[in-house]
């Protein structure tokens, strides 16, 4: 219990934020072949699928992201396998992640980000990738996400959210979104889908020839979203993106000033009423050893304990400050 | 959207206290821990990427390596908040690494039990440390004393086993702690902590009623000392590897296994720990009223009427006037025309927690949205967990 306090100025306290991050790899090993797809989990309803670093069934297993498929109503057809939930998982991501517009319709994702200029380069069909949270933490770090795949007529796809540092978008209610291209090289060209950081989504469009033609009417009219979905887990090479953890922080800075902390209320400071460091000469100067910090409320009740590694000595030639950091 | 404050009796403060139940099997020097096997997955020889008898903090690496699969690891930018990792020391992260540089960790991250054991005389400096803490428990036994007649934990021969706090909490349950010792499936001796004050005491085996050891909860370690024989006289094991020169069992050699240069893979010797974890949860409970007449409108957009859209026409000399809006009647009729009288019905999906600035600091949603009419009173009980 501490006998001797001192008060915290504002100026002794400061708050900073760091940034934690993680590199998040996804191999095509871990998404198809390896676990002959019992580390993908299908539902009843086939509106979307799962994807587990490891066969579902076992507890280590972590889910790290969902696949699905959608495509807008002017693609829509009678006919299609599973028509209306295609339909209604475009609409219900860009909802999602475009907003209604002013008229309040259901806008077509847009290639470019910009929902109300060009018409010609709107993306009618789409893949959804929705990360974990458990992988993309607060948020993707701009500039990290690279998605890449092979088939046999483009032979191996990158997408990238090249130069997305400093040149993302911000007129989505999920969030900032970045654009995807081919070219890892300014300027970028077209663009061809859309990370959205914060919300862990990847959005990348199915109504283009990055995509053989072949594979784009059948996602549309052979295949249900199951099968559009293995088809493009079966041509993923590799997916990379860093996450992003904001860790906040309170510094407090602790002066023990020279004239201040020298004496200690320990029992173990005096002997016979003296103060032992003073080896029995009364003229030398006092000395502590200072072990914790305490945090006090205003009520001074304790709130906080900082413990240091090895005891500091104190005595009145020095002037120590401890920098008390509180992460939360 | 409607703000309403929390009554006086609203928002209750708890604490739940949960024991965890914990348990190591120690066989042919593996350490599984609570009968989990060893699951070897298609990268690594043991998923999820530790080996058994660990606990993996984050699981983030399951059945991956660096080659395949790739890992992932933890990395930060060096910058002004002086932010670094454990793994990199404080003159390393001064010296080697400028402004701006990245620094890595890695992962996965893993804990479990570890032993040590100390001949008579030895340097024993994990011992030595936790002599303040022993010397500050005599008040509950005597047998804490790290040095009295009844021994010297300083030179005598001392087995000590170490437990994260990762796998118990804040701290060891008292009275739980239950070691035993079997040879060839026959149990010959059994620890536990029957009086609650640390005195970890024989209930089965050759001296039944002594004294072993003492556990320190708080800190989780385990001291062993008792060194009287288990078996019969004369039989010896190669507890220590130094065949043949072999020793009798005892619960010095309690543990041989983990995790050390002993006789890890000593055939027919097994040991059991189990323990109880305690941990204290903080949880806030709040009650959230909607009363009758409360909450029966939406500013949602749809909950108006389909094409009930406002005029708006604007101008320097334009007179505006707002057109009454149609609330979508969204009450069950028999019949598709005529429709059932109007009520005013919200379905209620999430409720929102806001502080005295009304910052939203947290949001509960329903499984279902749950229907609100005129007359009928509702209360969400929302908990929160620390």
């Amino acid at each position: 219990m501490a006998t001797t306090f001192k008060n915290l100025l504002s100026t002794d306290m400061a708050t900073t934020r760091t940034l934690l991050h993680e590199a998040i790899p996804i191999t095509g090993t871990i998404v198809s072949g390896t676990y002959q797809d019992e580390n993908i989990k299908y539902y009843s309803h086939g509106m979307f699928e799962s994807v587990y670093d490891y066969p579902y069934l076992s507890s280590s297993a972590n889910r790290i992201f969902d696949l699905t498929y959608g495509y807008a109503s002017d693609l829509s057809g009678a006919a299609n396998p599973m028509n209306a939930k295609k339909l209604n998982i475009y609409n219900e991501m860009s909802l999602v992640l475009n907003g209604a517009n002013l008229e309040g319709n259901i806008p077509l994702f847009d290639a470019d980000g910009d929902l109300s200029v060009t018409t010609t380069d709107k993306m009618n069909a789409c893949i959804f990738i929705c990360y974990a949270r458990l992988l993309t933490k607060d948020e993707i770090k701009k500039g990290s996400y690279t998605f890449s795949y092979i088939d046999g007529s483009n032979g191996l796809t990158t997408l990238g959210d090249y130069g997305a540092q400093t040149d993302y978008r911000v007129n989505s209610p999920a969030g900032e979104y970045g654009l995807l291209y081919t070219s890892s090289v300014a300027p970028y060209g077209e663009s061809y889908g859309h990370i959205y950081y914060q919300a862990g989504i990847a959005v990348i469009t199915a109504s283009n020839d990055i995509w053989p033609n072949a594979l784009q009417s059948a996602w549309i009219d052979t295949n249900d979203i199951t099968g559009a979905c293995n088809d493009v887990r079966n041509m993923w090479v590799d997916n990379n993106f860093n996450n992003t953890t904001e860790l906040n922080s309170t510094i407090y800075f602790c002066r023990a000033d020279s004239g201040e902390f020298n004496y200690s209320s320990n029992q173990t400071y005096l002997s016979e009423s003296k103060i032992i460091v003073k080896a029995g000469d009364p003229s030398n100067n006092p000395m502590a050893y200072i072990t914790t910090i305490g945090l006090y409320s205003a009520d001074n009740e304790l709130l906080a304990t900082a413990k240091l590694s090895e005891p500091i000595q104190k005595d009145p030639t020095n002037s120590l400050i401890f920098r008390v950091r509180l992460d939360y | 959207m409607p703000l309403k404050k929390f009554g006086p009796n609203d928002i209750f403060h708890n604490q739940l206290e949960v024991y965890p139940q914990v348990q190591f099997d120690i066989y042919s020097g593996v350490v599984y821990y609570q009968n989990r096997s060893i699951i070897s997955g298609a990268f690594t020889p043991s998923t999820p990427n530790v080996p058994t008898g660990f606990v993996s903090l984050y699981e983030m690496n399951v059945d991956r390596n660096a080659s395949e699969t790739g890992l992932i690891y933890p990395f930060v930018v060096k910058n002004g908040s002086l932010s670094n990792f454990r793994s990199i020391s404080t003159d390393s992260f001064m010296s080697d690494f400028q402004y701006g540089d990245i620094l890595t960790g890695s992962y996965p991250l893993s804990a479990s039990i570890s032993r040590n054991y100390y001949p008579m005389n030895s340097s024993r400096s994990y011992v030595g440390a936790l002599q303040n803490t022993l010397n500050y428990y005599k008040y509950l036994s005597k047998h804490y004393a790290f040095s009295s007649d009844l021994g010297d934990k300083g030179t005598e021969r001392v087995n000590l086993i170490s437990i994260p706090s990762i796998i118990y909490g804040s701290s060891i349950k008292k009275g739980t702690v239950d070691l035993t010792f079997y040879v060839s499936g026959t149990l010959i001796g059994r620890l536990q902590d029957t009086a609650r004050n640390g005195e970890l005491i024989e209930t089965s085996g050759s001296n039944t009623g002594s004294v072993a050891g003492v556990v320190l909860y708080n800190e989780g370690f385990i001291l062993l000392t008792g060194s009287w024989d288990l078996e019969a006289p004369g039989i010896t094991r190669d507890y220590l590897n130094s065949s043949p020169i072999n020793v009798p069992s005892s619960w010095l050699y309690y543990g041989v296994g983990i995790s050390m240069g002993h006789n890890s893979t000593l055939p027919f010797v097994n040991y059991r720990m189990q323990f109880s974890g305690s941990n204290t949860i903080p949880t806030v409970t709040m009650l959230a009223h909607a009363n009758k007449g409360e909450l029966n409108y939406s500013s949602n957009p749809t909950f108006l009427a389909y094409g009930s859209t406002p005029n708006s026409i604007t101008g320097t000399y334009t007179f505006f006037k707002e057109d009454p809006r149609e609330i979508k009647n969204t009450v069950l009729s028999p019949y598709a025309d005529p429709t059932a009288s109007f009520q005013k019905i919200t379905y209620i999906s999430k409720i929102g927690i806001y502080d005295e600035d009304e910052n939203l600091i947290g949001v509960a949603t329903v499984a279902t949205p749950v229907k609100k009419t005129l007359d009928r009173n509702l209360t969400f009980k929302l908990k929160l967990d620390f």
